[in-house]
């Protein structure tokens, strides 16, 4: 199994790579000028410029720079953002936790909904209420995140005074202001909410599916011949079954995920990746490319690591699998 | 000359049978199409939205007399930009004087002061382009891909499997970001003599390479299983070509998935335009499209670190999210019902 996750990890390292190389040439061939980020002078003439492209490094060749990068990277340094020098390691370590405060909780929010509607739908399987359930996906994946976002944030925020409309409490207090577990999750509750109904509606397909069929199996037969109760049955002798695929299912939505993160972010105006990532791409005076190839890897180095750990859970859960037999794997 | 087909039934005892006519697989599926309800609606739907965009875009800025980029200072008042079913105050070409009104159906976007109704119908046009173009470089690039690996197998599949996982399972979105904008800037300028909107063919040309994993998968499926077939394996032993068992024999029985499955990925491409131009790297104004519509919402967001609690006008959202579920609602359940036809015994 170690070996296995090494294997995983090293065609994941590869992977990006191959991503980080592409950013990178794509970027130096978009007409642009990284100087004027650190030119002070405000009518900057030639010389003036060329001086800051040498002090950013951006007067290389390109695959010097990206040599560069890489050595950087493997030293666990993502160099230093165009527009404030700010080291982008340092940008990252303050972003990351926001992300992960929402994608995190989501998850949990996500998988208790969807487990109890699964089953609340499977044991009503081709009534009204399953049918009604049975239509939502439709309506989900058309809603995008930003658009629930918004109306949660304008009925449940600014007219029902439930929960904060916006901003970040840090978990652990003592960081100032509304730092505490209580800050950080009433001001997440949104947004939990927010990235529970993105995916939601599949979610709970996905659950009634998989506990339909797991009822037919020949195990629960034998359950119910010997007399356990229906509940006792679905606790014990379904539920486990069903633990797997939602796994197995969370880590290919990954990325899925980190997308809504971004918009979930955007809307509640909350300090994450995302946003650090679109700010460096708005800037009045181009693309900060540091901040961005950051945000890329740490992402891409995040999805290829809970995609391993979600295969190696899923096999621990249900031994039948075996590994590497997973159907979408990334490398 | 061969006896009508109704010859034999008519000199049988009792009532003549009508004659058995035979129909293409296509003619059973038109007529399958025809007695669906859901169908009929899902088809009907995905029309008024295409022709209320394309035709009705026009005629709105006629009859009201503004285009979709013109900007009326008078319909923000205090920072609050008017409401739905507004009457805004017209300026002259100074900016001096006012005459007379105008009138706002779906009020004004936000902070700029331009009609949102007009935009919508606008924004619409850019945002179908998007996703029509998007969804034929998908199914063009896919079905090539697909078609490869699945026919010739070995390495050849190994390679385009790796292309599918990680166009996959990675963030493609960060990549727009990084590049998006940029990038479709180059191609800004094509717009077929005002055929198409500033800014489609870029941004329709990198989503559809973003998406076209989905097609490569099912046909690449569908390649792997028909290979097999004993028809195909006839085809090979009286000698055809490649290319002839490819576009002869395989490709009819592969328009039916294509079909089916480019509305899935025309809906997809929907959101995904709308998601990329949202982060200011798609379309870019003052070239309305869904997506960039529903961005106006934030003044702020260019500055999404310093979030500034500015009440943003929630029609300016629901207006554009509402079109984009219309659209999406019926060419999914079109996609659905299109299966459906195409193969009646699946559930």
């Amino acid at each position: 199994m170690a070996a296995y996750a090494v294997r995983r990890m090293a065609g994941g390292f590869l992977l990006l790579l191959v991503l980080t190389l592409v950013t990178y040439v794509v970027f130096f061939t978009i007409p642009q000028d990284p100087g004027r980020f650190i030119v002070t002078v405000p009518h900057p003439t030639t010389a003036d410029l060329t001086a800051a492209d040498h002090k950013l490094g951006i007067d290389q060749p390109v695959y010097v720079q990206y040599g560069k990068y890489v050595w950087r990277l493997v030293h666990g340094d993502l160099g230093r953002s165009y527009a404030t020098q700010e080291p982008v390691f340092s940008i990252v370590r303050y972003s990351l936790p926001v992300t992960a405060s929402i994608v995190l909780g989501g998850v949990v929010l996500l998988a208790l909904t969807s487990l109890v509607l699964g089953v609340y739908c499977a044991s009503r399987a081709h009534t009204t209420v399953d049918r009604i359930v049975a239509t939502l996906p439709l309506v989900g994946i058309a809603l995008h995140p930003l658009a629930v976002g918004l109306l949660l944030r304008w009925a449940v925020a600014k007219h029902l005074h439930l929960a904060p409309a916006d901003g970040y409490c840090e978990l652990m207090p003592g960081g100032g202001g509304c730092s505490g577990p209580m800050g950080w999750a009433s001001h997440l509750a949104l947004p939990w909410i927010t990235f529970a109904l993105f995916l939601l509606p599949l979610y709970v397909r996905m659950v009634r599916a998989r506990v339909l069929e797991t009822l037919d199996e020949g195990h629960v037969v034998v359950a119910r011949a010997k007399g356990a109760s229906e509940r006792g049955v679905v606790w014990s002798h379904v539920l486990p079954l069903v633990y797997p695929t939602l796994v197995a299912m969370l880590a290919m939505d990954a990325g899925a995920a980190l997308i809504a993160a971004i918009y979930i972010e955007i809307v509640f105006g909350l300090p994450g990746l995302g946003s650090a990532a679109v700010q460096a791409q708005v800037g009045i005076v181009g693309l900060d490319l540091p901040v961005i190839l950051g945000v890329i890897t740490v992402v891409a180095a995040a999805v290829i690591v809970l995609n391993v750990v979600a295969d190696v859970v899923t096999v621990r859960l249900d031994p039948r699998l075996e590994l590497g037999r997973r159907r979408y794997t990334l490398w | 000359m061969p006896p009508p087909a109704s010859a034999a039934a008519a000199t049988g005892p009792g009532a003549p049978e009508p004659a058995v006519v035979a129909r293409s697989s296509w003619a059973h599926v038109l007529h399958r199409l025809a007695r669906d309800p859901l169908a009929i609606v899902s088809f009907t739907l995905l029309s008024v939205v295409v022709l209320g965009v394309f035709a009705g875009g026009p005629l709105a800025a006629h009859l009201l007399g503004h285009g979709p980029n013109d900007v009326f200072l008078h319909s923000i008042t205090d920072g609050v930009p008017a409401g739905p079913w507004s009457h805004v105050r017209n300026l002259d070409e100074s900016y001096k004087h006012t005459d007379g009104t105008t009138l706002f159906v779906l009020g004004s976007d936000g902070y700029v002061g331009r009609d949102e109704f007009v935009r919508l119908l606008y924004g619409g046009q850019t945002s179908l382009e998007v996703a029509a173009g998007a969804t034929f470089v998908a199914m063009l690039v896919g079905t090539f891909l697909g078609g490869l690996a699945g026919y010739f197998g070995g390495i050849v599949d190994g390679i385009v499997l790796r292309i599918i996982d990680f166009l996959m399972a990675f963030p493609v979105i960060l990549v727009a970001i990084a590049i998006g904008s940029s990038a479709s800037d180059r191609f800004a300028g094509i717009t077929f003599g005002g055929l198409l909107q500033p800014g489609v063919i870029g941004l329709a040309g990198f989503v559809g390479l973003l998406t076209c994993f989905y097609p490569a998968r099912i046909i690449r499926a569908q390649v792997m299983t028909l290979r097999e077939q004993p028809f195909i394996e006839g085809a090979r032993m009286v000698g055809a070509s490649h290319r002839r068992i490819l576009f002869g024999h395989m490709a009819p029985h592969l328009m039916g998935p294509l079909a089916v499955y480019s509305t899935i990925v025309l809906a997809t491409n929907i959101m995904l335009e709308a998601s990329i131009s949202l982060l200011g790297a798609g379309i870019q104004p003052p070239t309305a499209s869904w997506g960039n519509m529903l961005s106006t919402n934030f003044g702020t967001l260019l500055y999404p670190g310093h979030y500034e609690p500015l009440e943003p006008r929630l029609w300016t959202a629901v207006f554009p999210s509402l079109a984009i579920l219309l659209t999406l609602v019926a060419a999914v359940l079109l996609g659905e019902q299109l299966r459906k036809a195409f193969d009646p015994r699946a559930r």
